[in-house]
């Protein structure tokens, strides 16, 4: 049996509507009880070739876990419970939240925002310097 | 899943009984749980031992029990531990599952008697 891959399984549990807080925490919480059972199996004396598939039988099968989410609403993200309210709100939230969306970019990406300004800066400078050494010499000449 | 596969289906709402016995004696983590809930059960209840977890989370939302990450032997884990809610839900629960089992062994006692 393969390893479990926890952050492909984080995707399949974000697909099927649960927020993205819920989905790391549970794929956490799996990948710590994943390694208990696999130092169970080292202790109980399993050949290293097989502790993986042992630790994995024992886990279950994602789309078993995933099922067990789905049974549950409440662990959805509020847009998959009240889809009709998530309709009318999202929309009103994207509309009031575009005015300052530059300024999150902003925030977000300050490295690039500043090398950016700085490399603007110095074209400027080196533009004044340029127009004033011809200026210069247009004066002496 | 273990659970799905070797529980029969009036199983329904056992496990959630026994997660709340659990955590009401003291706080523990998942796999824990697990291993506690075969060994008091004599390996007659195996639960899932992934798909407890949204188990927990369920009843962490719903007010019955908190979390708190713990550092413990150089591992952090996830312990769970019963609200007041809690409580009164295992009490809950613990009366209904008590009669239930009265009701079933008077009848396979004296199936005849109406």
């Amino acid at each position: 049996m393969p390893e479990p891959d926890f952050v492909a399984f984080q995707r399949c549990l974000l697909q099927q509507g649960a927020d993205l807080r819920y989905a790391k925490r549970l794929a956490g919480e799996l990948a710590e009880h994943y390694e208990d059972l696999r130092h169970e199996a080292e202790r109980a004396g399993i050949s290293p070739g097989e502790v993986a598939g042992f630790a994995a039988e024992r886990l279950g099968s994602a789309s078993n876990i995933s099922a067990a989410v789905r049974q549950r609403p409440e662990l959805r993200s509020w847009s998959y419970r009240y889809p009709q309210l998530a309709r009318l709100l999202l929309p009103l939230a994207f509309a009031a939240l575009l005015p300052v969306a530059p300024l999150f970019a902003g925030i977000n990406h300050a490295e690039s925002v500043l090398r950016w300004t700085c490399c603007a800066m110095l074209s400027a400078i080196f533009t004044a310097v340029l127009l004033l050494c011809m200026q210069l010499s247009i004066a002496l000449a | 899943m273990r659970m799905a596969q070797s529980n029969p289906p009036f199983m329904t709402g056992i496990p959630e009984l026994l997660l709340l016995r659990l955590l009401a004696h003291r706080e523990m983590y998942g796999y824990e749980l697990v291993r506690t809930v075969r060994l008091t059960t004599g390996d007659a209840i195996t639960l899932g031992e992934g798909v407890i977890y949204p188990a927990l989370h369920s009843l962490e939302r719903q007010g019955a029990l908190k979390s708190k990450r713990k550092e413990v032997e150089g591992r952090t884990r996830v312990y769970y531990s019963l609200t007041a809610k809690g409580q009164r839900r295992l009490a809950r629960l613990q009366g209904e599952w008590q009669r239930i089992q009265a009701g079933v062994s008077a009848a396979l006692e004296n199936p005849g008697h109406a």
